[in-house]
């Protein structure tokens, strides 16, 4: 009897924007499942997605994800996919369309939300009174899952809470095994560093996945450090792990072109930091180096930091944009577009990266294979991206991250490391990934 | 002419649900068989017990809000009220007077606080018997260091409980007392001995209804729940400090079809104490494997014992013998209980199906080794060892001796 491999694609129906993080793995790795399997007639590869509603499977075909979007288009926050809440929903529309200037007006402030709420209460009534009603309609056939079968969790489960339970029960009835990719357990382990809207749902997603999966797919090993470590704290069964690296070839098929807001004579020179503004990205540590080094008389190059402004981030974003020493030298893009960034990773002096927390650490990656010099923190996932070929600092230490970007504003110390760069590292392509997933 | 006796105690006795109710219910049953006209009457917080009688006192306001501020020393309060709240007084004024008993017995030391001197005011010296559930003086102590009260102020409450409890051992007529040691204490405290007896804690057989059986039986299938670790308590600071000791919240160690079963207050207490408001992953997973019972009636709770598998008793401080070992004793089932859990049943250590264990590690092992192994019939002698445990059994020398008063 054919093992069919069931690849769970739930949070990609009805997609249609620019594929987040979590998307592109799972993308990346059912693509290279279908051209396997299509060359292998031996091996079967399904796909199903789960519908909270009737909490059921349902087999569907893997046409009904969009390929990855042109790259051009400018990138979406992965926030607004279908699944995040509403009231979610409508924070960050607000953070990026309204102005500052009205969102920091007293009387906004005062009364905004409260009428905010009123007119969503209107709107909420009138579209369930008026509104077509939503009746769960489900063409696809049923899933169904036989004891050899393996289903491969790549996604974001933790987004529709009862698929876990809804396995764990089928498991036990039927004995398929279930392998799943851990991403990280910032949301768990370091509550302090993540918005705690998801708090109870993906924690309990992640003592689901230690009981039921034969085998989990760490993207990293500090991630399956911290996994085992979550499962010793809530004595749970241990499953057997595989440390996957995940795709991070960067396709340039359009030319790098400067973002809009950047004059080219003023921006010769600077420092890159990739990544949405928030509290884990640790943008407080560049802004205290920064002062540290008006302090010490010592004159750094401007700072571009590509991200929107995300949970928590408002007094860092503020200092940022108010401080008069530091606002000259700083430039916040919250939206750039592909090319764009591809022409800030080219033309900057190198990359910094302070995170206090990743699973794995994409725009150290990114960085490496523009064959630019990453200044990056020792926390978490980091340093297994390069290894020894990067020197690291620790993330809470203004000092040592200062120390590093002078080391590397040398331009004999840089070239050598971007020669060693340019000859030591490779990225990764998702095949690679697929062999270290796939075990048929 | 029948003697009477006024019984008191800090909670009124109808539909018992506590060990302290249960063993109070018990011992005026034992009254009453041996011939006593028995008026028993709780001074009583309304907001804690819904169920009382005419006889029981409800507490005055200012008495209520003071529990509210201090809910740790509310036995004090009750016990007070006898002197300082008018409401509490008259009311057992009238109960002295009226009711004019030949005896009064004290269950825990609490009410002799405000009677001690009302007595004194009316001129009244009955026979007394003091009823113990502990040393309590030293069981206050480590509530409120749990608690972390001021130290002045449980030295103050300590002093004072102490001393009362020192008086009532002397000037009382005849103790009763739970387990060895705490007689002991008591000799030592000065009582005198011929006037001491040992009535450790026991229970009244299980019953139920097929409806409750039903109930529970409906909620496994519903859930699919297999396998029941049932944990029983209150809400009182040693059942909490004993779960989290010795099982903590990490409940991953169960499989999906096995349920830690919570009953008694403890299950709203965990209830409201143990939610993601904390961002604490144990408090996030808790709920996963453990389902919150809430305080059930005898014979709910007696359908919800019948159905388990393993109780478990992760007792790990308190004086006194408990109740809630006493029923897993007789609940023959699988038991994993702490050395202090088995504290005056000691001899039950050598009952098959019984896995004592003393640290979180082998607390935990234990459950795991109790839910696959499979229970070992009784022998009948056995079972008769067992039997100890009934209420009947526990009070007979009690009865004995309060015969001859």
């Amino acid at each position: 009897m054919t093992k069919t491999t069931w690849i769970d694609i739930t949070d990609m129906i009805g997609w249609t924007g620019q594929f987040g993080g979590t998307q592109r793995v799972v993308y990346g790795i059912a693509n290279e499942y279908v051209q396997y399997a299509n060359k292998h007639k031996n091996t079967s590869v399904k796909f199903c997605f789960f519908s909270e509603k009737t909490r059921k499977f349902y087999e569907t075909s893997f046409d009904v994800i969009k390929p990855m979007n042109d790259i051009d288009e400018v990138s979406k926050n992965d926030k607004m996919s279908k699944n995040i809440d509403t009231k979610e929903r409508v924070k960050i529309i607000i953070q990026t369309y309204v102005p500052n200037r009205i969102l920091s007006n007293a009387y906004v402030k005062r009364y905004g939300k409260t009428i905010g709420k009123q007119v969503y209460g209107i709107a909420k009534k009138a579209k369930n009174e008026l509104g077509p009603k939503k009746i769960t309609i489900i063409n696809e056939p049923e899933a169904i899952f036989e004891h050899n079968d393996t289903v491969l969790l790549l996604g974001k489960p933790w987004d529709t809470p009862m698929m876990m339970p809804t396995l764990q029960l089928l498991k036990e009835q039927k004995g398929f095994l279930i392998e799943t990719i851990i991403y990280d357990l910032v949301i768990s382990l370091q509550p302090q560093l993540h918005t705690p809207v998801l708090f109870k749902d993906y924690t309990q997603y992640l003592f689901y996945v230690a009981q039921c999966s034969d085998r989990i797919l760490p993207i990293s090993k500090s991630s399956e450090r911290d996994f085992y470590e979550f499962c010793d704290r809530m004595r749970l069964p241990k499953p057997e792990s595989k440390v996957i690296r995940i795709g991070d070839i960067i396709h340039k098929s359009k030319e790098p072109t400067i973002p809009r807001q950047m004059d080219r004579q003023k921006s010769k020179q600077f420092l890159l930091c990739v990544g949405t503004i928030e509290v884990r990205k640790n943008h407080a540590l560049l802004y205290y180096v920064y002062k540290l080094a008006h302090e010490r008389g010592i004159n750094l190059p401007q700072l571009v930091i590509v991200g929107r402004v995300g949970w928590n981030a408002k007094d860092i974003y503020t200092m940022y944009k108010n401080d008069p020493l530091i606002k000259e030298q700083t430039i916040i893009l919250d939206s750039v577009t592909d090319p764009e960034l591809s022409w800030l990773y080219e033309n900057c002096l190198f990359s910094v990266y302070p995170s206090m927390y990743e699973g794995w650490g994409l725009p150290v990656a990114e960085s490496l294979q523009y064959g630019k010099v990453v200044v990056a923190s020792n926390s978490s996932s980091i340093p297994e991206i390069a290894g020894e070929l990067l020197e690291y600092f620790s993330p809470y230490s203004v000092d040592e991250c200062l120390h590093l970007i002078l080391k590397y504003l040398d331009d004999e110390r840089r070239t050598a490391l971007e020669k060693k760069i340019h000859s030591n590292y490779s990225p990764t392509n998702w095949r690679h990934t697929f062999m270290q997933v796939n075990t048929s | 002419m029948t003697k009477k006796i006024l019984v008191l105690s800090t909670y009124p006795i109808k539909n018992p649900q506590h060990g302290g109710q249960k063993r109070l219910a018990a011992i005026v049953n034992a009254y009453i068989d041996v011939g006593y006209t028995v008026k028993a009457v709780g001074i009583f917080d309304k907001a804690v017990y819904k169920d009382h009688t005419a006889d029981d006192i409800s507490l005055g306001i200012s008495s209520a809000v003071e529990i509210r501020k201090n809910p740790w020393t509310g036995d004090i309060v009750c016990g007070r009220a006898i002197i300082d709240d008018p409401h509490v007084k008259e009311a057992m004024k009238k109960h002295l007077i009226e009711f004019a008993p030949n005896a009064i017995h004290l269950e825990q030391p609490f009410v002799y606080l405000g009677l001690e001197p009302l007595l004194l005011e009316l001129g009244l010296s009955p026979t007394i018997i003091y009823g113990s559930q502990n040393v309590e003086a030293p069981m206050k102590r480590e509530i409120l260091e749990s608690q972390y009260e001021p130290e002045s102020e449980i030295y103050n409450t300590v002093k004072l409980i102490g001393e009362c409890e020192r008086r009532l051992v002397k000037q009382c007529d005849l103790l009763t007392a739970c387990t060895k040691s705490d007689l002991e204490t008591y000799w030592k405290m000065g009582a005198d001995k011929k006037k001491t007896v040992l009535s450790q804690n026991g229970i009244d057989r299980l019953h139920t209804t097929e409806g409750d059986k039903h109930h529970w039986e409906n909620i496994y299938k519903k859930n699919g729940i297999v396998t029941k670790i049932l944990f029983i308590a209150s809400a009182h600071p040693p059942s909490i400090t004993g779960f989290i000791q010795m099982i903590g919240k990490g409940l991953g160690f169960l499989a999906p079809h096995q349920r830690m079963m919570i009953a008694g207050s403890v299950s709203d207490y965990f209830k409201n104490i143990f939610n993601t408001k904390n961002l604490d992953i144990g408090d996030a997973t808790f709920w996963i494997r453990a389902v919150p019972c809430g305080r059930l009636s005898e014979s709910s709770l007696g359908a919800l014992i019948e159905s388990c598998d393993v109780l478990v008793l992760p007792i790990t401080e308190g004086g006194g013998s408990n109740l809630k070992t006493a029923e897993a004793i007789m609940a023959n089932k699988k038991v994993v209980a702490t050395s202090h859990a088995l504290r005056s049943f000691e001899w039950a250590a050598k009952l098959p199906n019984i896995w004592i264990a003393d640290t979180q590690d082998e607390f935990v092992a234990a459950i795991r080794q109790a839910i696959d192994t499979e229970i070992i019939p009784r022998t009948k002698l056995e079972e008769k060892k067992a039997e100890q445990v009934l209420w009947v059994n526990q009070l007979a020398e009690f009865r004995e001796r309060i015969k001859k008063i």
